[in-house]
């Protein structure tokens, strides 16, 4: 990590050496994706030109609440993260698998994928990097245990191609709780480039080969010590300011411990059972491949979607949904962000970006929901499967 | 140890990507009752038939082209890797799907995916299995495998439950093992019809008839939910300790190696953690519904 | 899920297919025609029967899939949907009128005669039930396609479906769910606007009004178990919303099916009340 007393690796990049970095990345053939807003939300899109950056604009965040507002015009990235993020692209909420038709002795391939583009994600924020790393993990990137065909093809190219010129966030959102995992506001692993935005340009720290060669190549100069102790200021107080706090320390045993507490019950009576959560949530990974036929043709083609534990048909065995419940649903959701996600992939499922609770149509905040966890609820001694059974 | 006496897992075998399945023939269908029948496969490919291997409790994503996909237990005998069994009961597209089909139709298959039962802990052991309706099918490998080398186990001992004598699956091997010396069968009935000498009740009854040497036994149970709670429990009532009951669940799967999230129960993947659980690793949420 | 007697409909040669048109505007029939590129390839792969919109000759039944528009609301109609339901192996409402009661289900909560003398110069020559009702209030519906209209990429999924006996890929899950996956942004959260995504089915071709900026309106109606208080009380408490906006807003397309009518039948008591103060 880097601070503001080793500065080598720190550069200072200008605000009009932004174009020269949107051109260095269209050159070197990348799909540039980055922020703008659409309909009143930004969101990341491939982008032409930096002019569709969102200048100037801010937001405000609050359980199912977003809306954007006048920002400091000089700033290019004063908002924070929106519904989506690179998750769309690495794990695409829709893909064509395969399209084949039976032949004689084989299934006869017509189309496989489609090719992976490079993509260079521009803004990208620190959770989302950390959310990256997570679906690393899930997603067995590169993980010697797996099996050869465990690994998920178009993830994995998409990932190895991609390039992450992330930017700190120097104003956090009112659902933000990066700084509870330690996640952010400031990326410190996994970039290529690390920008942190001041009014006249940006602080930028090199995370990779592919970033130094880049970093080579734009109209960069030396910071200043002020410059450097600008950006520290604004990154320590935006950690200071997140919108939300989550005691992580002792959660997963909170939540294992007490599988019927009465507070299951009390959000199911306000949970949607929409799945919104699930589908902005940067580190959900559920999905569903179906097969697909057209009238009478003999192609097949095989699709997988983005599902949510949400919905009925994603437990679905003969007789109805496993998980019958919202009580359940929501259970299982937020036990496997906070929970069990660490029996299955020895890290958190959550972030703390806030999607969930931003986009939550009525505003369900997990932030809020632990703290009551931690009251009342039934004696640990009461739980256990064998008293109940014998 | 023959290789079948291990638990290693075998790697699955897959097609030209993740979620393509193999191609496989149907060489045989045997009808087991009156929904259930019994497809018996082999790979088209010579080299893919050269290196699948099966461990008993595996499983198979068995694929009808066009209509999708769903689990099936692997239940033939996985010293004969070249030739695939599935025990499969119409309850769904794919199973009904696969009704319609004839020997020498072609289906695919990938896998084989999950852990299975615990064959090395079996060693010098009494093995009680317990089986409720279609779940005897995962277990039928584990059968095969224990008479092959009958010098394994101390004491192998099946207790079967049907609705009615006309469930049975494989009832002409429940026959010639009933005659089999290797091991003890006691098969019961919920209801029985005019033919039926035997037991009638629910499989837990035939504890009964049989003395469990708690400590020094393994038991295996597969069948519907209440069926493996209520067998679980019973043993561990006879004091058979919580580590050495094992239980195989059954629950929604698309992927079956624990990407696509469906089968979670708990913090377990059923696909890739199970299908087989030590009862004493999912303890806490056993008997859970909804989770 | 569909009707065990669809998947064993398959290779005794084409599917014969009719389509049958009840108290509605004729539109879910025409989302059939709108299909235009996969007509002639519907027409090649199945045998289309009874289709008084497109064709003049009607072919004998028994069908194999009949596909029922509008709701019941004459006493010829309580009776020849008996008959139709004989000719038809399996019986498939489509829209919302067949499967909800539809917009003429609004009669449900008013009085029918008033209306007649309101509208009629004759009104003694209409003969029509008190009632607006789906199908499956009269006969056993196998499979159910919503929407008003039905998107007809879901009539030609089910009987692509049909044809390769595998399960419609037609889900029950909130419109959200497709919404959020084909990326638009949520008109709810970031602009206030009351959408009953959260509660309704999807199917109307990934979201159809926030694709265009606005709020759903329901109009494929209640999704699996859907928690309408939780989200009216949101839209009352929240996005200003009041008891008969509520009430107007779950009676459009879908009011008479539960639980939107259970809903807006609450939200109707509530208005009355606050009436009343």
């Amino acid at each position: 990590m880097t601070d503001a007393n080793t500065p080598p690796h720190a550069f200072f990049l200008p605000r009009s050496g932004l174009e020269d970095l949107f051109q260095i990345l269209q050159s070197d053939g990348y799909q540039v994706l980055g922020p703008t807003v659409v309909n009143d939300t930004v969101m990341i899109r491939p982008l032409e030109s930096i002019a569709q950056l969102p200048q100037g604009v801010s937001d405000r965040q609050d359980g199912g609440f977003y809306r954007l507002v006048d920002g400091d015009p000089e700033l290019s990235f004063e908002f924070v993260v929106g519904p989506n993020g690179p998750k769309n692209y690495l794990f695409p909420a829709k893909l064509k698998l395969l399209e084949f038709h039976v032949g004689n002795e084989r299934f006869e391939l017509d189309a496989g994928q489609p090719d992976v583009p490079k993509y260079a994600f521009l803004g990208v924020r620190p959770c989302e990097l950390a959310a990256v790393k997570v679906q690393d993990r899930v997603f067995g990137v590169a993980e010697p245990g797996m099996f050869r065909c465990e690994s998920e093809t178009w993830y994995t190219l998409a990932r190895r191609q991609a390039l992450f010129i992330a930017v700190n966030c120097t104003r956090p959102a009112g659902t933000c709780f990066c700084a509870s995992w330690g996640t952010g506001p400031r990326a410190t692993e996994g970039f290529d480039l690390a920008l942190t935005e001041l009014r006249g340009g940006f602080i930028v720290e090199v995370g990779s080969d592919r970033g130094q060669a880049i970093v080579g190549r734009l109209p960069t100069r030396e910071p200043t010590v002020s410059e450097l102790e600008l950006a520290e200021l604004k990154l320590e107080r935006a950690a200071e300011q997140m919108g939300r706090r989550l005691e992580t320390g002792d959660v997963k045993e909170l939540l294992d411990h007490d599988l019927e507490h009465p507070e299951w019950d009390k959000v199911a009576q306000r949970c949607l059972s929409c799945g919104n959560c699930t589908m902005v949530c940067p580190t959900c990974f559920c999905c569903t491949v179906e097969d697909s036929t057209y009238l009478a043709d003999e192609n097949i083609t095989r699709t997988r979607y983005w599902e949510s534990c949400f919905t009925h048909q994603f437990s679905y065995l003969t007789s109805g949904p496993e998980r019958a419940t919202i009580r359940g649903r929501y259970r299982h959701w937020l036990r496997h962000k906070l929970s069990t996600w660490w029996d299955q992939f020895d890290m958190s499922g959550c972030v703390g970006c806030g999607r969930c609770i931003t986009w939550c149509p009525v505003g369900i905040d997990l932030t809020e929901e632990i703290p009551r966890f931690r009251e009342g609820g039934h004696a640990k001694a009461e739980n256990t499967t064998q008293s109940r059974g014998t | 140890m023959p290789h079948t006496l291990s638990s290693s897992r075998p790697e699955p075998i897959c097609g030209m990507d993740t979620w393509m399945p193999v191609p496989a023939r149907i060489l045989a269908i045997e009808q087991e009752n009156f929904n259930t029948w019994t497809f018996t496969t082999r790979f088209v490919a010579e080299e893919i038939r050269k290196i699948y291997r099966f461990a008993p409790g595996q499983f198979n994503m068995l694929y009808v082209p066009g209509v999708g996909e769903a689990a099936f237990s692997l239940s033939s005998d996985p010293a004969e890797p070249e030739t695939l069994a599935h025990t499969v009961r119409r309850v769904g597209s794919v199973t009904r799907a696969l009704e319609r089909f004839k020997p020498g139709g072609l289906i695919g298959l990938r896998g084989p995916f999950g852990h299975g039962w615990p064959m090395e802990l079996m060693r010098d052991r009494h093995v009680v299995i317990v089986a409720g309706g279609i779940g005897i099918a995962p277990l039928r490998p584990v059968l095969y495998t224990l008479l092959h080398n009958p010098d394994y186990c101390k004491r192998l001992v099946l207790l079967y439950g049907c609705r009615t004598p006309a469930d049975r699956v494989y009832a002409s091997e429940l026959e010639d093992w009933e005659n089999n010396d290797a091991i003890e069968v006691l098969v019961t009935v919920d209801n029985a019809d005019s033919e039926w000498n035997g037991p009638v009740g629910v499989v837990t009854n035939l504890l009964r008839r049989i003395k469990v040497d708690a400590k020094n036994t393994i038991v295996l149970v597969c069948g519907p939910k209440v069926l493996n709670r209520v067998a679980a429990w019973s043993f561990l009532q006879l004091h058979v300790p919580p580590d050495q009951v094992f239980v195989s669940l059954e629950r929604n799967m698309n992927c079956g190696f624990a990407r696509c999230g469906h089968c979670q129960l708990g913090g377990k993947f059923v696909c890739s953690d199970g299908p087989v659980f030590r009862f004493s690793d999912i303890a806490d949420i056993f008997a859970k519904e909804d989770i | 899920m569909p009707g065990q007697n669809v998947d064993t409909l398959r290779r005794q040669g084409k599917l014969k297919i009719a389509a049958f048109k009840f108290t509605s505007c004729d539109g879910c029939q025409l989302q059939i025609l709108n299909l235009e590129d996969d007509l002639l390839a519907l027409a090649g792969a199945t045998d289309i029967a009874f289709f008084l919109e497109a064709r003049r000759q009607a072919p004998s039944p028994p069908y194999d899939i009949g596909f029922v528009e509008g709701s019941i609301s004459t006493p010829e109609e309580e009776e020849r949907i008996g008959q139709i339901r004989r000719e038809c192996k399996t019986l498939i409402t489509i829209g919302a009128c067949a499967t909800s009661g539809g917009i003429q289900a609004l009669r449900n909560w008013a009085d029918v005669d008033e209306f007649c003398r309101c509208v009629y110069p004759r009104p003694e020559h209409i003969e029509t039930l008190a009632t607006a009702t789906p199908i499956a209030a009269h006969v056993f519906v196998d499979y159910e396609l919503r929407g008003c209209p039905i998107n007809p990429a879901d009539l030609l999924e089910l009987v692509s479906a049909t044809l390769a006996g595998r399960r419609p890929n037609i889900s029950t899950h909130s419109l959200c769910v497709e919404c959020k996956r084909s990326g638009y942004p949520c008109v709810m959260v970031a602009q206030g606007k009351p959408c009953l995504g959260p509660v309704t089915q999807v199917g109307c071709g990934g979201a159809l009004c926030p694709s265009m900026n606005r709020a759903c309106y329901g109009c494929f109606g209640p999704m699996e178990q859907p928690n309408m208080a939780s989200l009216g009380r949101w839209f009352t408490s929240r996005l200003g919303q009041d008891a008969r906006d509520m009430k107007r807003m779950l009676r459009t397309f879908n009011g008479y099916i539960e639980p939107f009518k259970q809903a807006s039948d609450r939200y109707e008591q509530e208005e009355q009340r606050s009436k009343e103060q």
